[in-house]
């Protein structure tokens, strides 16, 4: 949480900087290049680092309270969630002191702005590949909180007992599991036209193949994940908002069930069929203007259901008019204005003149500053005394809100009427009204900015000043506050972070503060960490950090210390070397630890509310979750090559460049590689560990030998008479090339992967590691493994054949 | 109505008689301005009534007995709600216009190339002129719209129109100008597309048909 | 699950594999080879999704996250394709 704040930090000083740029004509304050990015860092910082995180904070401290679990379902996986997430971010950071500085292509990345030869330089891919580490640890956190909740429960906490804020982090972390493979297969993309040369997005002027259209591509693949993505950051505030407005109406909710109702028609179906509507200028066929138009609309109708509902929730109660309700009330007043201007925006009509301009900005500020920033206000301000043990002070909280409310009108207000000014152009000319609405704007930033220091004060007086709260200053029904307070006494802020989480884990400072001043709030919190204190998922993160950077910086220039000059590419080549040296060894402790049963998770099973997934085990639960985000990343990425397909007029014939025999045998061989591994399920399901492990060493050969063939193909397609490569002159040849290595490469980075995990398989097998009763890493393996068989059955006719 | 926005109010004093896509454009916007301020005044103030008519004067004990919504109040809100966007979505629908070519005799084409940083205008003589575009008045004019190099957004915001530019696809818009004169920056750009983003400007002069004919209007060999 | 009905899946990829390449050699017909093939692949993919990943025996709330991810794709692969025009 802590993270998420310092990076609002970040995010908001951007902010401020292109406010005073624009705040009169003319102005030179910024420089265009900073300018845009600063817009960019921005957009990428303010969603992915500071408002998605800070719900997710909020999950991670309070869905564990609610329903009633220990912590959450792998603790090391969200440990791993967040030193990923705090990995990309410094990555993200760092990029802007890197040559090539941040990216500037803005938030929404357009390809081929974003791409190698419009924002050359390291800088741009270091933003990149600190967003692809997000992304995986988004993928990893969302795996976590659904097998948390689904699986986790207390006993007697049926699903429809669960709060409402577990049930929005429920539907927020869906939506997480399904958008985020589709921008993971967009960047990755993105990555490879930087880091390898690929040209998949590249532009004409580099490759000019008759049909391929690079942008609307990349429209397709961003929208996909970025509509949903909005809903992401709303649902926590939402959440808040469900879950606390009883304490200060005096009243249960209203419609409590059609509210969720409400939510999983907008996360299932409807979240995920709107994204065109940000295509309505792409030249897009009329008639899917029309479908998006339609939908777009209709998303608008569980929203309407939403908030009527909280509004007749406020209906004979007996208001009390504490900060959180202020903030409430204020989320609810914004997010109306913004969810009417949304629909303003879902005509085509209409878009022809909001596309691009400060109307959309103003939009989608009221929605995703207004209502989230102030519903997570809510939360904070609310589930302070049970974070601290403390009470923070009323007057100021009201303060805060009064002032924040005000400066946030002022300042977004008028980029409403700005309806014919271009979104990120640096500088203006001084025509008609642009001078004065931008200054008043500028003033509201400031307000707005100002009334955040009095809730930093306010937070941290709190923390060490404010007076006791007692355990239920609400008096609250829900479950979260029949557990003490966290913090009832004196503690360092890090004792209170989320619940078994974030920090919780590391060794180092902040373990040291679980085990060492403070035993009674330790004993006393609702959540035990002494059982799982692994450093691993920080090394692997650091290592994944340390390779990626390099592979950034990669070739780089010659750096001159004061007496030696180390030429071009050793200093980063040395820090990739390192990074894969520390992944790996924690890849290989890890598995040891697993080996030698150090890690002790949980003990035993301690039983609770599961339906619908009593019969089924948490590994399995979390690996299906797994699959499910892995079946939308790799049909992303053939969705991206039928694209290509589709759109290129010509396209070289399967027989000219590959041995169709030759693949056709490794498809077997694949296949056949399935097949053991059932067989070796069969076996340990009989408890036969003899038949396992030879069954386990037939999938590793065979598997190694699909990887084997695979690379004496590469290197014939390297090296052939006419190479098939990203680099070869004819463009068409080029692209094809492109597409196959990515799709191809990913998929064996996939069963090399799983090749890794038999190994470590093969050495617990052989230790006796696995029975009848306990082979549940078997049975995940089998799924991992058939699921990598499944991709090889679409990927050997769409690339070999057709 | 009224309607906000610079450029519009800067050229708007100027312009006789309504160019036809701003007339469709403020048709389909009067009604979703009347409905969307409607509905946030009447959602609003409910909001704001409930929660001053229902504040607590003193009483801390929570409230017993109070109503549950079931169905018949979902269902309503899905009527009204059904109802606004359908009328709002029909004036949407009407309003295609906008965006569908008009494929009527005497419209004259300009093929517009966007490159960082302007608008490369070529008319249909084979001649080229960079950041000006020039076109005849009370004509339907469609433009051919790509990029050279990333992608940009075209807007003539006076008129209500505006199409992206996208390397490797040609987009086309139409607009038909009522009144003669040189609108000076009345093209810009929409689309980040890197350092010079702010401007990229173009001037759109109207001439007389005669005027346009005579200089542009030789059809290409 | 028998021993048998894991042979008689990995016999039925072995030959839908074979035929595909038959196909890819000896249907010369493009539509027609494109419509076998990619049949051919829905039904190897949906044998050892119900077999090998034991979605025959797994509850539907299990079944129902390969469901949704399908689902999505479909929906993002069909408008994508649309939007070509």
């Amino acid at each position: 949480m802590f993270t998420a704040l310092y990076f609002g930090v970040v995010g908001a000083v951007l902010a401020l900087l292109m406010r005073v740029q624009l705040s009169v004509p003319n102005n030179d304050f910024l420089e265009a290049a900073y300018y845009n990015q600063a817009v960019t860092m921005h957009g990428l910082i303010m969603i992915f680092w500071f408002l998605s995180p800070l719900g997710v904070a909020l999950f991670n401290y309070l869905v564990p309270l609610q329903i009633g679990a220990k912590d959450l379902a792998f603790p090391r996986l969200n440990a791993l969630t967040y030193w990923l997430f705090l990995a990309g971010g410094l990555m993200a950071v760092l990029s802007f002191f890197v040559p090539g500085g941040a990216a500037a292509a803005g938030w929404t990345s357009y390809e081929p702005l974003a791409g190698p030869v419009y924002s050359p330089g390291p800088g741009p891919t270091m933003t990149y590949l600190g967003l692809m580490l997000m992304a995986a640890s988004v993928t990893v956190g969302s795996v976590n909180f659904i097998a948390t909740i689904l699986w986790l429960r207390r006993p007697g906490m049926r699903l429809s007992d669960m709060p409402m804020f577990s049930w929005f982090a429920l539907f927020t972390v869906v939506a997480m599991l399904f958008a985020f493979p589709s921008i993971i297969a967009a960047f990755l993309l993105v990555l490879t036209d930087r880091l390898i040369g690929t040209v998949l997005y590249a532009p004409p002027s580099i490759l000019n193949v008759p049909g391929i259209d690079p942008s609307l591509l990349w429209d397709d693949l961003f929208w996909f994940f970025g509509h949903p993505e909005v809903y992401i950051v709303l649902l926590p505030a939402f959440g808040v908002i469900a879950d606390i407005t009883p304490a200060f109406t005096g009243r249960p909710l209203d419609g409590r069930n059609w509210i969720l109702i409400s939510v999983a028609a907008i996360v299932l179906p409807i979240s995920f069929g709107v994204w065109m509507h940000h295509m309505f200028l792409t030249g897009i066929p009329n008639v899917l203007l029309e479908v998006f138009d339609v939908s777009t609309e209709i998303v608008s109708i569980p929203f309407g259901i939403i908030v009527i509902m909280f509004i007749l929730s406020m209906v004979h109660g007996r208001i009390q008019f504490k900060t959180p309700l202020l903030f409430i009330v204020g989320a609810l007043v914004l997010f109306i204005i913004g969810g009417i201007m949304g629909v303003f925006l879902s005509s085509p009509v209409l878009d022809r003149v909001y596309n691009g301009s400060y109307f959309v900005v103003s939009h989608f500020h009221y929605v995703m500053v207004g209502a989230t920033i102030f519903g997570l206000f809510a939360g904070i301000y609310y589930w302070l005394p049970k974070m601290t043990g403390r009470m923070y002070n009323e007057s100021l909280g009201k303060v805060h809100f009064i002032i924040s409310f005000i400066g946030f009108n002022v300042l977004y207000a008028p980029m409403m009427l700005l309806s014919d000014m271009p979104r990120r152009i640096f500088t203006y000319q001084n025509i008609g009204d642009w001078a004065q609405l931008n200054g008043i704007a500028t003033v509201g930033a400031f307000i707005f900015a100002g009334a955040q220091i009095i809730v930093a004060y306010n937070l941290l007086h709190t923390w060490f000043r404010g007076p006791p709260s007692g355990p239920n200053p609400w008096g609250s029904q829900s479950p979260e506050w029949s557990t003490p307070a966290t913090g009832s006494v004196p503690v360092a802020p890090v004792e209170t972070e989320p619940a078994g989480g974030w920090i919780g884990q590391l060794p180092g400072p902040q373990s040291a503060s679980v085990s060492g001043p403070s035993p009674v709030s330790h004993a006393m919190s609702a959540v035990s960490h002494e059982v799982h204190l692994s450093s691993r998922p920080l090394t692997l993160s650091a290592g994944v950090m340390l390779f990626l950077t390099g592979a950034a910086l990669y070739p780089g220039g010659a750096i001159q210390l004061s007496v030696l000059t180390i030429p071009p590419g050793v200093f980063p080549l040395a820090l990739m070397v390192l990074g894969v040296g520390v992944f790996a060894a924690s890849i290989v402790g890890w598995a040891w630890d697993d080996i030698r049963n150090k890690f002790v998770g949980p003990a035993g099973d301690p039983g609770g509310d599961r339906w619908p997934y009593d019969e089924v085990p948490k590994m399995k639960l979390g690996m299906w979750v797994f699959l499910s985000s892995e079946i939308v990343l790799f049909g992303t990425l053939l969705g991206a090559y039928i694209f290509i397909r589709e759109a290129a007029l010509e396209w070289p014939s399967p027989a000219s460049v590959h041995d169709i025999p030759l693949a056709t045998a490794n498809t077997l061989i694949l296949l056949t590689s399935g097949f053991t591994m059932a067989m070796a399920v069969y076996a340990i399901r009989k408890g036969d560990q003899r038949g396992l492990l030879g069954w386990l060493v037939a999938t590793f050969v065979l598997g190694s030998t699909f990887i084997g063939v695979k690379i004496s193909e590469w290197l014939g397609l390297f090296s052939g008479a006419a190479p098939f490569l990203p680099s070869s002159s004819n463009p068409v040849t080029a692209l094809a090339a492109s597409i196959y290595y990515v799709v191809v490469g990913l998929h064996g980075a996939h069963v090399v992967a799983g090749l890794v995990v038999l190994v470590y398989l093969m050495k617990k097998t052989a230790r006796g590691g696995f029975t009848k009763d306990d082979h549940m890493s078997i049975e995940n393996f089998a799924l991992y493994w058939a699921f990598v068989e499944i991709v090889w059955c679409f990927v050997f006719p769409l690339f070999y054949l057709l | 109505m009224g309607r906000f926005g610079a450029s519009f109010l800067m050229y708007s004093g100027v312009l006789a008689a309504t160019p036809p896509t701003v007339a469709t454009w403020t048709r389909v916007y009067d009604v979703y301005l009347t409905l969307g301020v409607g509905t946030a005044v009447v959602v609003i103030s409910a909001l704001l009534y409930a929660v001053v008519r229902y504040r607590s004067r003193g009483q801390k004990e929570p409230v017993q007995g109070a109503k549950q919504h079931g169905w018949k109040a979902v269902l309503a809100i899905v009527l009204v709600m059904g109802v606004i966007l359908a009328i709002a979505g029909s004036q949407t629908f009407a309003g295609f216009t906008n965006i569908e070519i008009p494929n009527s005799p005497g419209t004259v084409t300009v093929s517009v190339t966007g490159f960082r940083w302007g608008w490369n205008f070529t008319y249909p003589d084979g001649q080229y002129v960079i950041g000006d575009l020039t076109v005849p008045v009370n004509t339907i004019v469609i433009l051919n719209i790509t990029s050279s190099d990333v992608y940009h957004t075209f807007g003539i915001a006076m008129l209500d129109v505006k199409e992206d530019a996208i390397p490797g696809k040609v987009n086309q818009l139409w607009f038909n100008m009522t009144e003669m004169g040189n609108y000076t920056d009345a093209i810009r750009c929409y689309q980040l597309c890197g350092v010079g983003h702010a401007f990229m400007i173009a001037n759109l002069t109207v001439v007389s048909q005669s005027q346009w004919n005579a200089t542009f209007g030789a059809q290409k060999g | 699950m028998k021993t048998s009905t894991i042979a008689g899946v990995w016999a039925y990829m072995v030959v839908a594999v074979l035929t595909e390449t038959a196909t890819f050699y000896y249907v010369t017909n493009v539509t027609a080879q494109t419509v076998v093939i990619s049949l051919l692949a829905l039904s190897q993919a949906t044998a050892v999704a119900i077999f090998y990943m034991q979605l025959k025996d797994e509850p539907g709330s299990i079944r129902i996250f390969a469901l949704v991810g399908v689902m999505f794709l479909s929906a993002l692969l069909i408008a994508m394709v649309a939007s070509l025009g």
